[in-house]
């Protein structure tokens, strides 16, 4: 928790700092009037997702859309020493409002496409289940005991549905062209989450672990955000 | 401005990851894989009939029968042993019973000095857990229902009698009924091969008091349910048997087991006056027909009617030919075909959560004789199932083991419907009940607390000389019993697989015993260190 406190002010402190340095510049890019519409296709590590950003001035724009990420798959872990198959089944799919600004648009070629962003998601769909077989044959004296009777270690972990999200990105501000590529990284707070560990058949036992693995699951409250934008002036 | 773009860059990402990151999310979790792999158990406690002490090595336990490659040691070895005494049985998890599936098999037991026997076993769905007293025979040892003759009967070079032999068990306080062998002359005796055997005959018979309750542990199979009889009209299948007598005649040559003569002998079975015949109701009466079975092989099968008669000594008394050596029984039979079990649910708020072994009679109504008596766990809310009884009406009766007191009695209206019945066990009325639990966690080295696999607890009073009487079933490493004391001290010992665990004199020191054994944590008072291996190479499996 307190490593959450130390993001989020030193988050704040990147904004003033970008709001200071702003200030003191005092060039005319941010003066051009026309209000553009572009339509963005992203690609993320929160998914793929469809983005229609307005933009009043060039210094600004607010931008609201949708991204999905389906995380699926087997994948084959060792638990205490034992092969397993961990079969992932969640969605992380959210719909977003997004503020952009360009604190520095009249400074360098670099710096005025430097954008802070922050904004909110709403993830309809907010966590996933990852279900733990144990793979090979269970012995216990003589009576060996196959996975498929075995049963499974299921974990569920739900985050909260509403998530703030900043982060920082490089655009052009007013692009000449039609299209253009953007580059965003960021996180989103996904909060606490709320996690569940349960077993069934010879693993029934192991609900005991839900608190631990709510304990562990408690560290994974931000979703990080690596993004490429492609936009389209309409 | 480009240092600060990276910086930023590599800072944002750096914070993202780090904080998404820094906890495996199986960390400290220990899986727990469910200990109690077999669910449906059967606990076999053997005894010696005549109250002697059974021998401590020798004994051994063979599973056969229609479902023995589902039947392992609560351990899980395919082996069954027997420790102290104690076989413990289970049911291997991908073939427990279901409703259209009722597991059945033999326990063949035998034992250095006493009678084989073979114990039918069956367990039903639901039917979780069985105690089954066995007592073990010496042919030779009269016992509390039984008295015993032997002799020998005098051949000639060529095997057979030439005079005819007559020799008969004694009439005792405990069996005033005898059982009369008659052999006549010129008779040769034939193993199972048929082949004459030639030399000096000795002969064994073994008359039981059908009347009396202890007589039912030692009737062929363990109890009056068979599974695999051959009745009067020809058909095969399971039954249960209202016996007026039984008795169990052995000859050998030369230590060969005689199966068959060349002439029929004559038996002459004294019976219960007491038996009331199914097909009168009344007590038994001269000129009454019954039935006459033998057993042999794990198997009954019907050999005659005979016409119950006064004998010589004024005693009700059946006589009946045979050709061949085996058991033999006198009385009724009833066809338990198609039966299905009466499940029981006991309510006993007193016992709290506890569990504790109760005595179940089961009673024919129409005179109060015990046709059954068996040992249940009884715990508030249980269930039992209740099989190998008859198609018809009887009665119940739940005893306190330690002062015999009736704690609940009623009846059923038939004993093979399956019908369910609720049934109020009533607390003893002897000192406040004490509901005592005993929790036992182990902490495997590198492993972190594991599941105590399920086990059966046995106990005495500290120092004493009887027998350990069993105290229940740790499940999931706790027992709550109301047969201890506080602030008495008793000797406990498990068994697992071949091995044995006793703790001697250990003192009930309050109602709540809760112990975690690890390295670290307890390794008990004596021998820590030996203690810890122990604990190592059990935690390996």
């Amino acid at each position: 928790m307190k490593k959450s406190y130390k993001f989020l002010a030193l988050s704040f402190l990147i904004l003033i700092c970008a709001q200071v340095n702003a200030q003191v510049k005092s060039d005319s890019v941010k003066t051009q009037t026309g209000t553009k519409i572009y339509l963005s296709a992203t690609a993320a590590t929160q998914g793929f997702g469809l983005d229609i950003k307005v933009a009043p001035r060039a210094d600004f724009a607010i931008r609201g859309g949708a991204s999905i990420l389906p995380i699926g798959g087997t994948h084959v872990y060792s638990v205490r020493s034992e092969p397993t198959d961990v079969a992932l089944d969640g969605k992380l799919n959210n719909a977003h409002i997004m503020l952009d600004w360009h604190p520095w648009i009249n400074g360098y070629e670099w710096s005025k496409k430097v954008v802070v962003t922050a904004g909110a998601g709403y993830f309809w769909e907010n966590g996933g289940t990852a279900t733990v077989s144990y793979r090979g044959t269970y012995k216990y004296g003589d009576i060996l005991i196959p996975s498929s009777d075995l049963g499974v270690l299921i974990g569920d972990v739900r985050w909260n549905k509403v998530a703030p999200y900043l982060g920082f990105g490089f655009e052009q501000p007013f692009p000449k062209h039609k299209f253009n590529i953007g580059f965003a990284v960021g996180t989103y707070y996904m909060g606490k989450p709320e996690a569940t560990l349960t077993g069934t058949k010879f693993l029934a036992a192991n609900t005991s672990n839900s608190a631990q693995f709510q304990e562990n699951m408690s560290y994974y409250r931000f979703l990080p955000v690596v993004q490429i934008n492609l936009n389209f002036q309409l | 401005m480009k240092k600060l773009i990276y910086k930023l860059t590599a800072l944002t990402v750096l914070i993202g990851f780090v904080f998404s990151g820094c906890r495996n999310p199986a960390y400290d979790i220990n899986v727990l894989f469910d200990a109690a792999v077999i669910q449906y158990k059967a606990t076999l406690i053997l005894s010696d009939a005549a109250g002697g002490t059974l021998p401590t090595t020798g004994i051994t336990a063979t599973i056969t029968g229609a479902d023995a490659a589902s039947i392992y040691d609560f351990s899980g070895t395919k082996a069954v042993p027997v420790t102290n005494g104690i076989i413990t049985l289970g049911v291997t998890p991908k073939d427990i019973p279901t409703s259209a599936k009722t597991l059945s098999f033999n326990v063949v037991i035998a034992a250095p000095g006493y009678d084989t026997r073979t114990i039918p076993v069956s367990i039903a769905l639901n039917q979780f857990g069985q105690i089954i007293d066995i007592p073990l025979l010496k042919t030779v040892v009269p016992t509390p229902a039984s008295s015993v003759v032997s002799t020998t009967i005098p051949v000639n070079a060529a095997g057979a009698t030439t005079a005819p032999v007559t020799f008969a068990t004694p009439s005792t306080g405990n069996v005033p009924q005898q059982t009369a062998i008659t052999v006549p002359a010129g008779v040769s005796f034939k193993d199972a091969a048929g082949t004459t055997l030639i030399g000096t005959v000795t002969a064994q018979a073994v008359n039981f008091d059908a009347s009396d309750p202890v007589a039912l542990a030692l009737f062929p199979g363990g109890d009056l349910s068979a599974p695999n009889v051959k009745l009067a009209d020809g058909t095969t299948g399971s039954a249960f048997f209202y016996p007026a007598g039984f008795t169990d005649i052995n000859m050998y040559v030369g230590g060969v087991a005689v199966r068959n003569f060349t002439t029929p002998i004559t038996i002459g079975m004294q019976l219960d006056e007491t038996f009331r015949p199914q097909a009168t109701g009344q007590p038994l009466a001269v000129g009454n027909q019954i039935g006459i079975y033998s057993y042999r092989d794990n198997a009954f099968q019907f050999e005659t009617n005979a016409t119950v008669i006064r004998d010589a000594a004024g005693k009700l008394a059946v006589s009946f030919q045979t050709n061949h050596l085996t058991v033999f029984i006198a009385g009724d039979v009833v066809k338990t075909a198609n039966c299905k079990p009466t499940s029981v649910t006991f309510s006993a708020a007193w016992m709290q959560t506890a569990t504790t072994p109760l005595t179940v009679q089961i009673l024919d109504p129409r005179d109060n004789s015990i046709l059954d008596e068996r040992t249940v766990l009884v715990k508030d809310g249980g269930v039992d199932i209740w099989s190998g009884l008859p198609p018809t009406a009887y009665k119940y009766r739940i005893i306190w083991p330690a002062t015999g007191a009736t704690l609940s009695e009623g009846s059923v209206t038939n004993g093979c419907d399956g019908t369910a019945y609720t049934i109020t066990v009533a607390a003893p009325g002897t000192a406040p009940v004490v509901s005592v639990s005993l929790m036992l966690g182990v902490i495997c080295p590198g492993k972190g607390i594991i599941s105590v696999p399920d086990f059966d607890l046995f106990y005495k009073p500290a120092g004493s000389t009887a027998a350990y009487t069993l105290l229940g079933t740790v499940k999931n490493g706790q027992l709550r019993s109301i047969l201890l004391q506080v602030g008495s001290a008793y000797d406990f010992r498990a068994n697992w697989g071949t091995q044995t665990k006793t703790v001697l004199n250990k003192t009930i020191t309050s109602a709540d015993l809760s112990t975690t054994v690890g390295d670290g944590v307890y390794l008990g008072d004596k021998k820590p260190t030996a203690n810890k291996a122990l604990l190592i190479e059990a935690c390996k499996n």
